[in-house]
């Protein structure tokens, strides 16, 4: 009977179930052609899940059959058909899934790794429960961080890190990972991990990644460009190179250096050229705990504040000199030239000024 | 042969149909005695209770949310009765089946499985972009675009829940991390997730906190912790992990990968008084090594930035993530959000 219950095809099955249905006592029919019970509010959902049931059954998804099985039977628990199509499809899913497992510890064993891991997931994707295929999914698949070593008669940490690492001061790792102290004695039987060594390579100060290699920075290569371009006083340039890093690694003391350094030269520069507001904006870059960098920029400031004062007394001065006062026009200029010693026309204008104002006064 | 699987297939068909119409013909009534004589719940009870389930009509006020907190005591897990039953919302007399367990964990089918696209920001401006800089509006799009498809935010604790097998996430999920701990994402990218309630995870390298006006400080970093932004290590330095570095002993980089792991690991929770249980690799790289530390203390996974989605059974510790960049326009950022893979099924 279960024999040929088994090879009963969804839609016959369906049949047989309304079937029953009708025997239990039904009088109408939903538009899906599935009987249901005349006074129960749940006739949809009955009728819902037993088509989805036969579809999913019919495309080959057991588990989703069952799952739809089981519903329609909390749902009409009476119905001994139903209970019986759920424990044809609970021996089927076991069977088909131990199948799949097995296949995949075949696989496996033979390092096929990829055909291994779809029957596996093939396994769960039946059975949820299957703890095994879990297992060989989770952790023997993916766990190559540890190898485990059974301690023998006379081992001794140094000579288990050779043996293993082909290296005896690698013995503080047999240590660390089994929770030991220095003194602890390896007794013979004893299971120990240690950490696989495989796939550690020396690198670069920092190595880039394959998949982003747009975020990757070399800072080596940055800081050495960087004090390049210092040497050869394109300050513009190193201190470019050093925020670059800093933007990248904003603790990096060398690029910090090398930026602080960078403006520093670039506000002294800018200063002997009497660019004052420029070097005060170069300098406005530097930590202000660097070097002197804190007096010069005050003093700077005070420079550029003089000169703008000054710029202002001598056009004042000029206006005088248009309107023909002259005494009034030299006292700006002789203003102008306390306030910016160097200004290059005031010296010059008050001379002009005096030897006019010396030819007119002859006149007069 | 395909023909007599043919025939055989329509022989049951008809013969299948043919009992049904002998059961119509016969236009039998119902007698009382036979109707759900051994259900507990009486015929017109609005919902039915059986193993795994409940059969429920929806009623007046209910939400999924709602009837998620009644039968599976918590309200945020409305996406499991609205994924089980394959609608977006319910209305009144709508009969529906509330899965009182995880039904599909690890989203796996026969047919394929859920993968989960997590995404990887580094720092925010108010308008302008680079490479590694998202602008505020174009995070807000793409924080506006998940909500609009659909898409679930989940947190870090969920996705391993989901990786272990143990417990299901909503089948469109997402996670959002955020690496380094620029001002930015207190002042720009907060905001945002706040007002859409996602959560998300910033990973510090804790030598950048407290470092300037670029970086966000301790005070800060715990503001984040409470308005649901798990901080989460990203190393002291953001050294390289994964190699020995020249002129570095081996000694000296195991003590100073480990120091990087576990101090940083100590710094966070002192700062913010929450546990550090992921990290992820400066630049994504590690090494068998860096795995074994990361178990040995405790840790329970650790992200590169190679580019996908993850299926639940990708190692813990090698876990994907799909990096956002400042340029990516909408088309290019749903691109990282696939959700279902069947490659390895097939």
């Amino acid at each position: 009977m279960k024999k040929l219950f088994a090879d009963m095809p969804a839609m016959l099955f369906l049949a047989a179930f309304s079937l029953i249905l009708l025997g239990t006592g039904c009088a109408t029919v939903t538009t899906s052609g599935l009987f249901v019970k005349e006074d129960d509010r749940f006739n949809a959902l009955v009728s819902r899940h037993a088509e989805k049931a036969a579809e999913y059954e019919k495309n080959g998804d057991l588990r989703k059959a069952l799952q739809n099985w089981e519903i329609v039977a909390g749902l009409r628990p009476d119905d001994g058909k139903v209970l019986n199509q759920i424990s044809y499809l609970r021996s089927q899913i076991q069977k088909t899934a131990s199948d799949h497992y097995n296949k995949g510890v075949a696989y496996f064993q033979n390092n096929s790794t990829k055909a291994a891991l779809k029957e596996f997931l093939l396994a769960l994707s039946l059975n949820p429960d299957h703890k095994e295929a879990l297992d060989y999914i989770k952790n023997r698949m993916t766990g190559e961080e540890l190898i485990v070593y059974e301690v023998k008669k006379g081992d001794t940490a140094k000579g288990i890190a050779q043996k293993v690492f082909n290296d005896p001061s690698k013995d503080f790792l047999i240590v660390y990972f089994n929770s030991l102290n220095k003194d602890s004695r390896l007794e013979p039987g004893m299971t120990i991990v240690l950490p696989s060594l495989k796939t550690i390579q020396v690198t670069p100060e920092i190595a880039p990644s394959d998949d982003e290699p747009s975020e990757y920075v070399n800072v080596k290569q940055e800081i050495r460009k960087a004090r390049d371009y210092f040497g050869g006083k394109k300050y513009q340039q190193s201190a470019s190179a050093a925020e670059k890093i800093l933007e990248y690694d904003p603790v990096n003391k060398e690029a910090a250096d090398i930026k602080n350094a960078s403006y520093y030269e670039m506000g002294g520069m800018l200063r002997n050229e009497k660019k004052y507001a420029e070097a005060i904006a170069a300098l406005s870059n530097v930590d202000p705990d660097y070097k002197d960098v804190r007096r010069i920029t005050e003093s700077l400031k005070s420079i550029d504040k003089n000169r703008s004062r000054a710029a202002e007394h001598y056009m004042s001065g000029v206006n005088y000199y248009v309107n023909q006062d002259l005494e009034k026009a030299i006292k700006e200029w002789e203003i102008t030239l306390t306030l910016d010693p160097n200004h290059p026309n005031a010296k010059k204008d008050i001379e002009n000024a005096r030897s006019f104002l010396k030819k007119l006064n002859k006149i007069k | 042969m395909k023909n007599r699987d043919k025939m055989q297939n329509c022989a049951s068909y008809y013969l299948g149909m043919l009992i049904v119409i002998i059961a119509l013909i016969s236009g039998c009534t119902t007698p009382a005695a036979h109707v759900s004589r051994s259900f507990e719940q009486p015929p017109g009870a609005k919902e039915r209770v059986f193993p795994g389930f409940t059969a429920v009509i929806v009623r007046e006020g209910d939400t999924l949310s709602s009837l998620a907190g009644q039968y599976l005591n918590d309200p945020a897990m409305g996406w499991l009765i609205a994924d089980f039953n394959g609608i977006g919302s319910i209305t009144p007399g709508m009969e529906i089946i509330i899965p009182l367990k995880p039904y599909e964990r690890g989203g796996l089918t026969y047919r394929g499985y859920q993968t989960v696209p997590i995404l990887s920001y580094h720092n925010f401006s108010p308008d302008k972009t680079d490479k590694m800089t998202v602008s505020k509006a174009s995070f807000e799009d793409q924080m506006q675009l998940l909500k609009e498809r659909g898409y679930r935010v989940i947190t870090l604790d969920q996705l391993f829940d989901f990786f272990d097998f143990k417990k299901q996430i909503p089948s469109k999920s997402v996670v959002i991390t955020i690496d380094d701990g620029w001002k930015s994402v207190y002042e720009i990218a907060l905001p945002v997730l706040k007002k859409h309630g996602y959560p998300a995870t910033l990973f510090v390298y804790t030598d950048l906190i407290n470092t300037g006006r670029k970086a966000i400080t301790w005070e800060q970093a715990k503001e984040l912790a409470d308005n649901g932004i798990d901080i989460q290590c990203h190393t002291i330095t953001h050294r390289d992990l994964a190699g020995v570095q020249e002129k570095e002993s081996f000694k000296e980089y195991f003590d100073s990968v480990e120091k990087e792991i576990v101090q940083s690991s100590n710094i966070i929770k002192k700062n913010t008084g929450r546990a550090c249980r992921y990290l992820a690799y400066p630049f994504g790289n590690s090494n068998n090594l860096i795995v074994a530390i990361l178990k040995r203390n405790g840790f329970r996974g650790a992200f590169t930035v190679r580019r996908g989605s993850s299926p639940f059974f990708i190692n813990n510790y090698m876990v994907n993530r799909s990096m956002i960049y400042g340029e990516y326009d909408l088309k290019k950022f749903e691109k990282a959000l696939n959700v279902f893979d069947d490659r390895a099924v097939k």
